[in-house]
Formats: C-alpha cells, structure tokens, sequence
C-alpha cells in the first residue's frame, strides 16, 4: 500500500470544490460502473433475502437443478437455491469488509497518530511492532487468529481487522507526520494548545480524506479474505453461506453443476474488481499523490 | 557489499524474535482454553492438568514466554491432533513439495512478466498493450482460489489437459503445471505492470533519447536504457510477490490438493489441530522473512549504490 498525499491548502473551499470532485468522479466511467456494481450488491443483499427462498432449506428431491423459473441460478448438492445463498453470502461479504474496516481504522488511527504526534520512543515502538505484524503474510495471521478464537463470524471480523491494523496504522503514522510540520498545526502548538486539541481539530480532519480513499479501495481486498477464509474452513461455518464456503463445496460438484462454485465466484471478483476500481476513482477525483 | 550482509543478519533476530512474541500471544494468550486447542477435545481431565502444567499456563506469563521460545528453538512445534505426528516430521515432508510449487511459479512468473512487460512498453498504446492490461487487472483482482478452481474447470475437466488434483505417484510434471501456473501468474501480473511503467519512463529519459541519437538500434536502446534500468524495481516488486506469494500458495495447494505446507495448514484447519496450523504458519513465515533478506541483499548486487 503506498500512501497518499493530500494538500488541502489550496483547495477552493466549500459547494464548488466539491462538485468539481463530483464531476471528476462521474467522468471516470470505472468508477461510474464500480459504484453502480456495489450499490446493485448491496441492494441485492439487503432486499433479495425477503424475496428469494431460505438459503438454507434444502430441498433433497431437486439435488443439482439447472437454473429454472423456480430456481434461477439451479440447486446445489443439497437441495438449497444457489441464487438465495449468494445474496445471503453478499451480506457477509459486505458486512465483513465493512465492519472489519471499521475496526481496523479506528485502532489504527488512534495507534497511527499517537506513532505520528507523539514521536520518540512511542513512535519507535509502535513502528517495530507495526513491522513486524505486517511480515506475516495477511491470510495466514488471519487464518491463525480465527483458529485461535473458534471459527465464527465474528472471529472472521476480528482476525481481519486487526490484520489490517498495522497496514492503516502505518499511514496515519506518515500522514499524521507530514501534517505536523505544516504552518498551521505549529501555531497551534506555539498556542499551547492541547495535543487532543490540536489532532482533533487540526490533524484528523486533513489526514481522514486520503485514508477514507485508501480504504474504500481495500474493501474488495477485505472481501476476497473473508471468501478465503471461508474457502479454508476458517471462517463462515456450514450450513451458513459464504461465498468462499460455496465454492469450497461447489468444487466437488465441478462436472456435474460448475454454478455452485462460478456463481459466488463471480459475485467475488465482481466486488473486489468494482472497490478497486472504485478507489482509483476517489483517488483522482480528489486529486490524490502519490 | 559484506556491510549490508552483516546489518541485515544483524536485525534478523529480532524480526524472529517480533514474529515469535505475536506467535505466542496468538496462540498462549488470546485462546479461552489452550489445552483444548493443543491437544484436542477427547482428553482426560488427569491429562489435561498434565499438559497444562508441560505447557506451564499455570505459570506467570513471563515464564510461559521463556517456555514457548525454549520449545521453538529446539525445534519442537508440537504434536498434530489429527495425524498424532510430531509436527516437525509432518513439515519435513511437506516442504519438498512447496518449494518445488514455489520455484515453478515463480519461473512461470518471470517467463510472463518479463515478455510481456517488455513489449507492452515497446508496443505502447496499440492493442497488446490494452489486451495485457486487462489481464493484469483480472490477474490481480481475481481471487487466487477461484482462479484455481477456473482452471480446474476448464483445462482440467472440459479440455482434459491436465490431471486436476495432487502431485502424481511419482511426482510428475503434468500435475505440477496448472497450480504453478496459476500461482505464477498471480505473481506475474502486478511485476508486468510496474516493468511496463518503469521502462516507459526510462525509455524517455535523456540517456535513451542520447543512445538512439548516437544511432543505437531500436533494440539495443530498448534492453540496454529501458530494461536493465526497470530491472531493480521490477524485482522489487518480484520479491514483494514472493512474500504474499505464501497467502496464494495455502489457497492454491488447498484447491489442487498439493501435498505441501499450504495443504497441511488446511487439513490442520478443518480438524482444528492447532498445532498444526501454528507450525505451517511459523514456517510460511520464515519462509518470507527469508525471501525478504534475499531480496535485499540481491539488491545490493544489482545496485552498487546501495551497498555503502
């Protein structure tokens, strides 16, 4: 992950600079059609469930359907609609990339800063260990950390946000760096002026832009770990659905039904292909560098 | 060149000793009950309190710490629950079989990058440029599994050609293919980017346009000004590559049923044998921290600069 660089001081203020950006953004027609992608899945997850059948009802008399009026993406092995259990595995999808993110960005910030403001030896500290979490390749600590805990759900959430920890943590640390230096938060320093004070008030609000963007853009990264989680049997427990366990049993089945595991798949690399494309968007709408 | 060998073997211990504290803490601390994680569900409270004690969880964290890494450092990973092996055996046997995947892959990966690099710089903005970009970007994005499982689909049951699961008795060839072609491509397309870009920029440097005004062909002024200077970032990234490599290769030994590391860590999750797991993940690890040295000190032969 490379950071990003924000410049806010000669940014236009108020409603122009914004529909400039707004502007940008629909001229970027990849990122026109990531947004259209992910609000289409979002949708689809929130209200498909009251419309398609019970993801988990099994109905064993129609084993391995092809797609019919009744079932539009057929069965799987078990009788269960293969349409109903995507939609149920967009919700974890996008719960987990959503939550995971959250949880990751608010420790990493409140780590990051402190490394970025603080300096000296907390700052040394945090950045070893920060280091050193980070050399652990991210599936396999996740992977660790949810057999530690019991595969769950939550623990799929917990394992992935604290993997990206030290991802986010080391962007704040060098944004909120840089922003130190500038003019205005040493003024506020010269005031004597609280530090809460002053990262509230003078550092958060120009450093939050480029990681928001940042993490936008790793959402789909997110999802393709929960799905490969779920692949390994460390994550998403049967009989609930997850795009990473349907294709795991779907590949069993590869001869006979291909859907069971293309289906998911599809709906994966729909999501994570839309947030990339989604984060190079924001990142020249808001007229990011590298 | 001996001052960046022996600065790099100088942090290495205490890289190890970061990624052991967070082994521990994953596995000794965060764990509401370790005996049960260690030695299965089916144990007699007698034993239990045995293992507890082997274990030392009785005792104060700091003693338990001195106890893992006394453990670790003679090489004793535990016992797996489900194949009631010592761990140590079980990864000597599975390590052949990673590396051989590994070293394919990353072979697949430069016989990709490299060519394709190359002449979507040199073919810049025509149509083996667009098409190359798009495989870059579905290479990148596609999760690694379902690439698997793809290629599975389509070469190993429509196509029939290659055998889909395993490494063949004995190992051969045709099983090795598909998986190492698929880990290398992954490997590949992030390194063809940056190859592509790199040689872009070089190739409109001054000492490009000088070669060229000096009357050196076409050819010459593309390997010697563009390539040999993209070089050092397009291995960079290679080694980057190589190091989340290891996330790939657990998904894709686990979608070919590739008897290595990444296979064992699998098995090790579906019977929750924690041992397992916490073996092949320290020695996927290892595996990257060594790459990463590597990588540095390969630098420093590429790049006289950074030797000093």
């Amino acid at each position: 992950m490379s950071t990003l660089q924000y410049d806010s001081t000669f940014e236009p203020a108020g409603e122009r600079a914004l529909t400039g950006t707004v502007r940008r953004y629909l001229r970027n027609w990849p990122g026109v059609v990531g947004a259209c992608v992910i609000v289409l899945i979002a949708l689809a997850a929130i209200i498909g469930p009251w419309f398609a059948p019970d993801p988990n009802h099994s109905d064993v008399l129609s084993r391995l359907a092809a797609p019919s009026g009744q079932h539009l993406l057929g069965t799987d092995d078990l009788g269960r609609d293969i349409l109903a259990r995507v939609l149920a595995g967009a919700r974890v999808a996008l719960v987990v990339s959503l939550v995971s993110s959250a949880i990751g960005i608010a420790f990493a910030m409140t780590l990051g800063v402190a490394a970025g403001y603080l300096g000296g030896i907390v700052d040394e500290i945090l950045s070893r260990i920060f280091d050193v979490i980070v050399t652990f390749p991210m599936i396999l600590l996740a992977v660790l950390i949810v057999v530690a805990l019991g595969p769950s759900l939550t623990a799929v959430v917990i394992a992935i946000g604290v993997v990206v920890i030290p991802r986010y943590g080391r962007q704040f640390r060098v944004l909120t760096k840089s922003c130190v230096q500038r003019e205005y938060v040493q003024a506020a320093i010269a005031q004597g002026y609280s530090p809460l004070r002053i990262v509230v008030r003078h550092v958060l609000p120009n450093i939050l832009l480029p990681i928001a963007v940042i993490a936008a853009g790793n959402m789909g990264r997110l999802a393709v770990a929960e799905g490969s989680l779920s692949y390994l049997g460390a994550g998403v427990q049967a009989p609930n659905a997850s795009w990473g366990n349907m294709i795991s049993e779907g590949q069993s089945y590869l001869q006979q039904s291909p859907g069971i595991a293309v289906y998911p798949g599809i709906a994966l690399c729909a999501i994570a292909i839309a947030f990339a494309f989604i984060g190079d968007a924001l990142r020249d709408a808001f007229d990011l560098t590298e | 060149m001996t001052r960046l060998i022996l600065r790099r073997l100088v942090t290495l211990p205490f890289v190890l000793a970061g990624v052991a504290v967070i082994l521990f803490v994953v596995s000794q601390v965060l764990p509401a009950d370790t005996v049960r994680l260690v030695a299965g569900d089916s144990v007699p409270p007698a034993v239990r309190a045995a293992i507890a004690h082997n274990l030392g969880i009785d005792r104060p964290i700091w003693v338990q710490f001195w106890l893992y890494i006394d453990r670790l450092l003679h090489g004793n990973l535990g016992v797996s629950i489900r194949f009631q092996l010592p761990v140590n055996d079980l990864i000597r046997q599975a390590l052949p079989a990673s590396l051989e995947l590994v070293a394919a892959a990353t072979v697949v990966a430069i016989l990709i990058a490299f060519p394709i690099g190359i002449l979507a710089a040199r073919y810049r903005g025509t149509w083996f440029d667009v098409v190359s970009r798009v495989v870059v970007v579905v290479g990148t994005s596609t999760p690694a599994f379902f690439l698997g499982v793809l290629t599975i689909l389509i070469f190993g049951y429509y196509l029939r050609w290659f055998p889909v699961a395993g490494r063949g008795t004995p190992p051969d060839l045709s099983h090795l293919v598909m998986p190492a072609c698929v880990l290398g491509f992954r490997e590949a397309s992030s390194t063809a980017r940056i190859l592509r870009a790199r040689m872009i920029d070089e190739l409109n440097e001054d000492h490009a346009k000088a070669a060229r005004a000096r009357g050196m062909s076409g050819r010459s002024v593309l390997i010697q000004s563009g390539f040999r200077n993209a070089l050092l970032p397009a291995i960079t990234d290679l080694g980057v590559s190589l190091t989340e490599l290891v996330g790939s290769l657990v998904l894709i030994e686990t979608v070919f049923s590739w008897p290595g590391i990444g296979n064992l860590l699998y098995i090790g999750v579906q019977w929750n044998d924690f041992p397992l797991v916490s073996g092949a993940v320290l020695v996927l690890v290892l595996y990257a921290v060594l790459v990463n040295l590597t990588i540095d000190l390969l630098y420093g032969f590429i790049d006289p600069r950074l030797r000093a």
